[in-house]
């Protein structure tokens, strides 16, 4: 038996390996910041202090991918930090952000860009939602113990031994310069919002979306950050369900937890837009410009 | 508990280590503990029926064993049989009777309605019948004796790696392996191990990713056309071989790790040249058991040829109804006997084709007719089933048409989607199928699957990691139960 175990054992190490080599190719091959990556984990910092720090989806990810974050630093003078991922609901943002807290960052001020059917519905937040991710053993085990489900932690490090792993290669960092030439039809914006919501609206995730929300706040008030909720700029007219988006915000703020503010009709130009949702390079400085850096101020003039 | 499980993948070497660690003597006791777990963590109520399965033919086993007199005998057999099939007609068919009777009284015009049993099937309950019964049949007559142990029986029935979906095996078979102790063999491992690796590649790579592509045409069947079917109908055919095929294989490698060989289930069904030889090679431990004792007790192929062909129509009939309570079941066992018959009539005309004609066109008229008779075993009902057979031949020539094709390939190529997540699904689907038999092909020659083991170490378990690689990669991990779970 023993020697049975020892062949056993050698196989396993060398498929450990092979496992390791697949997962750190990418790290060999490149270097990554937050200007060239969609992903947290190959970027995420040990031990520093940023001014502000962002969450969200990919509203909050724009603001920094192609190049962006560079120009968004100089346009605020903050150093900044995005954590912010496409797709994601509030579930694996909280979870990036415990792993910032436990590699010792911290923040003055968190602005999370959440979008209004996140209050009604979680389809983004399906079982490949690391796959971009590199696998991190402490990552990996906060995962766990967090809860999320069986299929996405076997995927997490499934998709590091896939083909398309190996491909990965940092994103193009010459801006996004793509920019609609008008604004959208009615029949386009609700082409839009139907495909949004085409998964139906479910009103009990309203009330986890506030717990998970209560419980991010509450987690900023302990770190010493102070938590801003932003409805981001966007082309499309008022979702269906901003109202309840609203409502669970202000509720929040009512116990004093967090800050909010809606921008969702803040940007009607459509030159500073690369389609219906996002902003555009310079959407990201006019904006950055004209409303993130007076809101800062105005929430917290020490800043 | 299903293998292809996280679940599994702890409870397994666990089992494993524990197994070769105890004493001899407790490797049973070890076994139905594991066996009581595996099949009760998701289902404790249904231990229930098992024991009393185990405990009724234990019981009746010995009572034919100590009874002289043949009618004592004979009645403790027929007490055996009716109480295993008492219990499966309960909770397998009398749901599915009463609908049919209720069906027929209406149509005479006398209805009646009665009332549903909300029950459900215990898993492996079809298999343990069968499994069971044979112990009974093999006692009666003499070429078993009967077990003395209630834990060596009880396992025999109740033996984890083949409890849920067989293979069905043969007391004369397994009982010894069980009454004596089993040394750990490094050879038995590393062999179980291949084995149960190439089971997972079946199932979780090749068996569920074909799923989708079935179901979508079997769930509505009316929104499709001729060439879908055919398209779908051959693919459910390697799923439902690679699925089952992979559980089997499972089942065995599993079983093989603890230094027990269960009953070879599957030979490449797919490359037999006629029926006969389909059966011969598909499911291998239900069909030797309707030989045994259906068959042959009937009379088998010894006696007149109208007797021989009721004979061949009852034993499908049954093997058809045992796959489930639904006539779709039962009217794919009678095609298959019918096919037999009419290969029984042609036997003489078959024997004059030429040699190549009847090699090569053989498998491919056996895969034709076989595959035709899965469109009633997949069906969910036989209006479904009338349908796709009755358009088999429907929308063909919209393949010829420029117009019709950008219609067709919205029917097929956006509509068959899964393996790699965009277009490449059924075209990724038939690859795979092809990779199977041409594998197949090469291992049903012993000396070409002997001379990979002679290949140095480094070159086999590069091809492992590969094969594991693949498996990983491709493989879907969703936890598609296994299809023969539902008989």
């Amino acid at each position: 038996m023993g020697k049975l175990f020892r062949k056993i054992s050698v196989f396993l190490v060398l498929s450990c390996a092979v496992f390791l080599i697949f997962n750190i190719v990418p790290f060999l091959r490149f270097s990554f910041t937050n200007g060239n990556t969609f992903s947290n984990l190959f970027i995420m910092p040990s031990g520093q202090n940023f001014d502000l720090l962002i969450l969200g989806n990919s509203h909050g990810r724009f603001l920094s991918a192609w190049g962006n974050h560079e120009k968004l630093e100089s346009v605020l003078q903050k150093k900044i930090f995005n954590l912010a991922k496409n797709g994601n609901s509030i579930r694996p943002e909280r979870l990036y952000f415990e792993y910032f807290l436990q590699k010792k960052n911290k923040a003055k001020t968190i602005l999370y860009f959440v979008d209004s059917w996140q209050v009604a519905k979680t389809q983004w937040e399906d079982g490949n939602i690391f796959f971009d991710e590199p696998f991190l053993p402490a990552f990996y085990a906060l995962a766990y113990r967090v809860g999320f489900k069986s299929e996405v932690l076997i995927n997490y490090w499934k998709t590091k031994v896939s083909l398309g792993w190996l491909r990965t290669v940092p994103t193009p960092i010459e801006g996004n310069l793509k920019a609609l030439a008008t604004l959208p039809s009615p029949e386009e914006k609700n082409k839009a919002i139907q495909h949004i919501y085409s998964f139906g609206y479910d009103p009990v995730l309203r009330e986890d979306f506030k717990n998970q929300a209560e419980l991010l706040a509450i987690q900023a008030i302990q770190n010493n950050m102070r938590l801003i909720f932003i409805l981001p700029p966007q082309l499309l007219r008022e979702l269906p369900t901003k109202n309840e988006m609203i409502s669970v915000l202000q509720e929040l703020k009512n116990k004093k937890l967090i800050d909010f503010a809606d921008h969702s009709n803040i940007i009607a130009e459509p030159k500073f837009f690369s389609d219906l949702y996002h902003l555009n390079t310079s959407g990201v400085i006019f904006y950055g410009e004209k409303f993130i850096k007076p809101l800062l101020e105005k929430m917290n003039p020490a800043n | 508990m299903l293998f292809n499980s996280l679940h599994f993948l702890i409870f397994f070497p666990v089992v494993f280590l524990l197994y070769y660690l105890v004493r001899p003597k407790m490797q049973n006791s070890l076994l139905l503990a594991a066996s009581i777990y595996f099949y009760g963590v998701y289902f404790p109520k249904y231990l229930l029926v098992l024991a009393a399965v185990i405990l009724i033919d234990f019981y009746l086993a010995r009572a034919i064993q100590q009874t002289a007199e043949e009618k004592g005998r004979r009645a403790y057999l027929i007490l055996s049989i009716s109480a295993n099939c008492l219990i499966l007609f309960f909770f397998k068919y009398f749901n599915f009777f009463s609908g049919s009777i209720s069906d027929f009284l209406s149509f005479v015009g006398a209805p009646t309605q009665f009332s549903a049993l909300k029950i459900l099937l215990p898993l492996g309950l079809s298999f343990h019948t069968l499994q069971a019964m044979s112990y009974t049949i093999e006692v009666y007559r003499g070429t078993e004796k009967a077990e003395r142990n209630l834990l060596v029986y009880s396992l025999y029935v109740f033996f984890f790696p083949q409890l849920v979906a067989g293979p069905i095996e043969r007391p004369h078979r397994l009982l010894p392996q069980l009454r004596t102790p089993r040394c750990f063999s490094e050879s038995n491992v590393l062999s179980g191990l291949r084995t149960t690796l190439y089971g997972f590649l079946l199932k979780v790579v090749l068996a569920d990713r074909l799923g989708p592509l079935v179901d979508i045409v079997y769930s509505s069947p009316r929104s499709f056309t001729g060439v879908s079917f055919v398209i779908a109908t051959c693919i459910f055919a390697f799923q439902i071989y690679a699925d089952f095929a992979g559980y089997s294989l499972i089942a065995l490698g599993s079983a093989k790790m603890l230094g027990i060989d269960l009953v070879r289930n599957f030979n490449s069904p797919y490359l037999a040249g006629s029926i006969s030889e389909f059966w011969r090679r598909w499911h291998v431990s239900l069909s030797s058991w309707f030989r045994d004792y259906v068959y042959i007790p009937l009379g088998g192929s010894r006696c007149s040829r109208l007797r021989k062909w009721r004979n061949i129509f009852v034993v499908f009939f049954l093997s058809g109804l045992w796959h489930g309570a639904n006539w779709t079941f039962v009217v794919w066992g009678l095609l298959h006997g019918l096919y037999l018959i009419i290969f029984d009539l042609l036997k003489n005309a078959f024997a004059r084709i030429p040699y190549l004609i009847r090699k090569f066109g053989g498998p491919v008229l056996t895969f034709i007719l076989v595959a035709f008779s899965w469109i009633f075993f997949r069906a969910q009902n036989l209006s479904d089933a009338w349908y796709v057979a009755s358009h088999l031949f429907s929308g063909w020539a919209d393949l010829f048409s420029k117009a019709a094709r950008p219609a067709l390939h919205a029917e097929y190529f956006s509509k068959f989607v899964y393996l790699l997540g965009s277009n490449g699904g059924l075209i990724g689907g038939i690859v795979l199928i092809i990779l199977l038999l041409i594998w197949e092909g090469l291992v049903e020659n012993t000396a070409r699957s002997k001379y990979f083991f002679r290949l140095p170490l480094v070159v086999r378990w590069g091809v492992y990691l590969f094969v594991i690689w693949g498996l990983v990669n491709f493989g879907m991990f969703a936890n598609r139960p296994f299809i023969y779970f539902i008989f």
